[in-house]
């Protein structure tokens, strides 16, 4: 099936066609999605809002873009819509539990950076680098993820971000010094609470 | 604390452990920098946890999504289809249903005139009789009849 042909198929809601779009884009969408929001379930719940939008304004779609770029425009979009909502409920979860402790007096939000030397030690590394990754600026972050995890090539982030090949590039460079950084004081702080 | 030997300084193993893992250091940089790290410990452990962290991005491709997953969207963009159908008609019908009855009003209201302008001849041809015996008794001049002795008629009391 041809992108046209998928189009068209999509707009007149032939089955067919959504079978197409689903076995040639599903897999790419969720795991877009779940380098973003680390949860794979989140994911692919997440792939499923990205279909229904790229359903719901496939009329709308123009063709200026291939529809792969479209659709990762849209899973970038409701990745970041995600981790913005999980931002706030977690800012009010934290304002919620500060109030508790000032009922309490004991103090629940451990202060301390999760150590390396535990069971679970890829989960605390996934964890020490999906922290640092989502404090960085929204665009960095989107280049990095598409760049580092999607091994996107720059004019193919630059053609999702809308941007120039270079603004990505210079994106890029800005997100790795960022991250390193961010990286380097985590374990100088780790260093020092083991000493 | 060992202190470094070589002339590179910290700061420039900081700035860089991305383009030193990506290859992306010039040749005389590359050495500098591996130099340093064995003079330093500070430096070469956190070039080691680096790694070990930034590592998981390799780690994370490898997993996978749900096999069914596929399954369950192809299931809900089916549904979606069938409520787009749904919306589709109770629009169609909301146009419809006011038209339709507002169609029968207007046919109702046209039968009921057509009834009562069929039922009009028949009540002035009445009148027009009543008006005709009133005349007739007031020319032959036969007074009303009144049953003053209740000869007819009894009236209770």
């Amino acid at each position: 099936m041809t992108e046209p042909e998928l189009v068209e198929g999509l707009i007149n809601q032939d089955k067919r066609a959504i079978q197409y779009l689903v076995d040639h884009h599903q897999k790419d969408v969720i795991k877009t999605a779940y380098y973003f929001v680390s949860i794979m379930e989140d994911a692919e719940d997440l792939s499923q809002e990205v279909f229904l939008e790229v359903f719901r304004s496939i009329g709308r779609y123009k063709r200026n873009a291939s529809l792969s770029t479209w659709i990762y425009r849209i899973t970038v979009n409701k990745s970041l819509d995600h981790l913005r909502k999980q931002k706030r409920r977690n800012i009010f979860n934290q304002v919620k539990s500060l109030i508790r402790v000032s009922h309490d007096g004991t103090n629940i939000i451990s202060k301390e950076p999760p150590t390396l030397d535990t069971r679970n030690e890829d989960n605390e590394k996934r964890q020490i680098l999906d922290t640092a990754v989502n404090s960085l600026p929204e665009n960095q972050k989107i280049a990095f993820i598409l760049s580092k995890y999607e091994e996107m090539a720059y004019k193919d982030i630059a053609e999702i971000m809308n941007l120039s090949v270079s603004s990505v590039e210079s994106l890029l460079h800005r997100a790795k010094l960022n991250l390193q950084k961010k990286l380097v004081n985590y374990f100088s702080e780790y260093a020092k609470t083991i000493t | 604390m060992q202190k470094p030997l070589h002339n590179v300084e910290c700061s420039f193993i900081r700035r860089n452990l991305f383009f030193y893992q990506e290859y992306q250091l010039s040749d005389k940089d590359n050495k500098e920098f591996e130099a340093h790290l064995i003079s330093c410990a500070e430096c070469s452990r956190i070039v080691s946890e680096f790694q070990s962290v930034t590592s998981v991005i390799d780690l994370r491709k490898t997993d996978e999504p749900n096999p069914f997953a596929g399954t369950r969207l192809i299931q809900r963009l089916e549904s979606e289809m069938e409520s787009i159908k749904e919306k589709r008609e109770p629009l169609f019908l909301r146009i419809l249903q006011p038209l339709s009855v507002a169609a029968l009003l207007v046919i109702a209201v046209i039968i009921g005139f057509s009834i009562v302008k069929q039922r009009e001849p028949g009540i002035s041809a009445m009148s027009n009789h009543q008006q005709e015996i009133q005349s007739i008794q007031s020319d032959l001049n036969i007074p009303d009849f009144v049953d003053e002795d209740e000869t007819f008629f009894q009236t209770t009391k």
